[in-house]
């Protein structure tokens, strides 16, 4: 049994303008210590699906479809169950570290809330060595930790209940490149040690290549690609895909250098979201059927599928 | 600093009434072998009332019950002001647009005429007056708390908090609750002033008891026995100058406690 199994989920915020529809089908299974690797623009629903396995949306928002984490159906738990589920199932990575620490609170202070929500028995100390903070520096105020620092003790904080699924949102935007690279070895070396499976969203590529074991792509709240890490990263097979690819230059490459491709145009406006393959009005290989005939992820290798007719 | 050594000075005044004269002084029958309105002299500091009363013993005493029934009705202005605040904050749809329609309400009712309605249904004893003045006087609060809750509600940690697992009464007591604090303490020693205001004025529009009278009593009795047109003193300008001095002292602290708690004010 996989431990997440997530079928045909929707999502669909409310907003004065109407009900807006940010994940439109997403099915997708994560087996225990596997990494997914999420990737697609600002505003492609990535945030929101993976959110939406906990239920973490506003109240109002309608989510359908169903997440069976662990055998259970999340969205059909009770309140009560649900709290108890987050966290101690899966927890969550946050991006920005600094806003979703309270200012005024202690470090320990706020991983001792975890632990406490949950009764777990872990020990604020042991997990802030874990992510290689001294245990000292617990006392310490947000404000008073660098930005790397702030993101481990957020780490840290995700480790208190022992979650079998942590889901890290952008854990390394706004922080410097070195400081990346420690928090994704942290991120690679917990996971290794504690079998985790993890959800890893981001729109950089080319920090996927060194966590993750899958990568799916996000567009226009929907999977366009999903499949081996590795080999999608050397060769990805949906248009979008590989212009998300090729927007990173490759380190040692004077031609992606000279001529970093981007992409034109914005993501499409979720409220709406053109008819066909959503992807068609910047696709570079669109053809004229693109634009009437909806496009379903087709498996074109094993364990790799896209949603593309010209692929 | 002079607002808090005034109100040190209120306060101790409050606190050792019993040492400068007897409650029994307060009595109709206590001032029967007085002369009426003397002025002051020696025995009588501060002379005597209409009925032969010791006008200091009336002001010593007047302290306790004027503290007492501006912090009573503030201890229930904020408590009131708090919790309803914070409900109509955190929740959301019909409660949270209940709860704010009841504050309008409150808002918008002429504070006066309610209290003597009210103060004429429930009596007149100090402690009913407070809880009449408490209960009329949270809504400003309230409106200033909900404020406050909205925009702490959609802090980042109150969403950590959410994804924690952790209950409403978690995030409330634990995130939203410190957060409202400084603007809760701030906000009461505002009410104080307004309180001990208030209730003056409805014990000089003649509610109030009059055997353990208030400042606004004093001022009441002192207005009804003509003591202006007699020109004594003696029995209007004590209250009165205590009336304001303690309005001006805790103001004066309040609005100390909202720039320390607020130091953005300090540039102004």
């Amino acid at each position: 049994m996989p431990l997440l199994e997530v079928d045909d989920l929707h999502v669909t915020y409310r907003s004065s303008r109407g009900p807006i529809t940010a994940v439109r089908g997403v099915s997708l299974r994560l087996d225990a210590g596997e990494t997914l690797g999420l990737a697609g623009e600002s505003g492609s629903g990535k945030s929101t699906m993976t959110m939406a396995l906990l239920r973490l949306v506003p109240p109002g928002t309608q989510v359908t479809g169903s997440v069976m984490l662990a055998g259970e159906d999340v969205l059909a738990m009770k309140p009560g169950r649900l709290r108890a589920v987050r966290w101690a199932q899966a927890a969550v990575v946050f991006q920005g570290a600094q806003h979703v620490l309270n200012p005024v609170r202690r470090i320990s202070q706020q991983i001792q809330e975890a632990i406490t929500v949950h009764r777990a028995d872990s020990k604020v100390a042991d997990l802030l060595e874990q992510v290689g903070i001294s245990r000292r520096r617990g006392a310490a105020y947000p404000h008073e930790l660098s930005g790397g620092q702030k993101q481990r003790a957020m780490i840290a904080m995700a480790l208190a209940c022992d979650p079998q699924l942590l889901i890290a949102d952008e854990p390394t935007t706004a922080l410097d490149v070195m400081v990346q690279a420690q928090v994704l070895k942290l991120l690679a070396d917990l996971q290794r040690d504690r079998g985790l499976a993890m959800i890893f969203i981001t729109h950089d590529l080319s920090v996927l290549s060194t966590v993750a074991d899958r990568l799916a792509v996000m567009y226009a709240g929907r999977l366009v690609e999903t499949g081996p890490a590795k080999e999608m990263l050397r060769g990805a097979k949906h248009p979008y895909s590989k212009a998300l690819a090729a927007a990173f230059p490759t380190i040692g490459d004077p031609i992606s250098r000279l001529a970093p491709s981007g992409l034109a145009g914005d993501p499409p406006d979720p409220a709406a979201v053109p008819s066909g393959c959503p992807f068609h009005p910047r696709c570079p290989i669109a053809i004229e059927e693109c634009a009437a005939v909806d496009v379903e992820l087709r498996e074109i290798e094993r364990g790799w599928r896209a949603a593309c007719i010209r692929v | 600093m002079v607002g808090l050594i005034l109100l040190v000075l209120f306060v101790t005044m409050a606190l050792t009434a019993p040492l400068f004269a007897d409650r029994s002084e307060l009595q109709a029958s206590a001032g029967r072998d007085n002369p009426d309105l003397a002025s002051p002299s020696g025995k009588f500091w501060l002379g005597t009332d209409e009925i032969g009363r010791d006008v200091f013993a009336l002001m010593v005493w007047g302290a306790r019950v004027s503290l007492y029934i501006g912090l009573l009705a503030t201890v229930v202005a904020v408590l009131v002001g708090s919790v309803l605040g914070l409900i109509a904050g955190y929740a959301r749809g019909w409660i949270s647009r209940m709860m704010l329609a009841v504050d309008d309400f409150f808002l918008v009712l002429p504070f006066i005429p309610l209290a003597i309605v009210l103060a004429l249904l429930l009596g007149r004893s100090p402690t009913v007056m407070a809880l009449v003045i408490g209960g009329t006087f949270w809504a400003g609060g309230s409106r200033l708390i909900r404020a406050q809750v909205l925009s702490l509600r959609e802090r980042g940690y109150v969403e950590r908090a959410t994804a924690l697992g952790a209950s409403s009464r978690h995030i409330i007591t634990r995130h939203v609750l410190p957060g409202v604090a400084p603007l809760i303490i701030a906000n009461a020693s505002l009410i104080v002033p307004g309180a001990i205001l208030a209730e003056s004025t409805l014990a000089f529009l003649g509610l109030g008891d009059r055997f353990s009278p208030s400042w606004g009593k004093v001022l009441e009795g002192a207005q009804s026995s003509g003591a202006l047109t007699l020109n004594a003193w003696w029995y209007y300008l004590p209250p009165g100058l205590c009336i304001i001095g303690i309005v001006l002292a805790f103001t004066l602290v309040g609005n100390a406690l909202e720039r320390i708690f607020d130091p953005r004010l300090l540039g102004r």
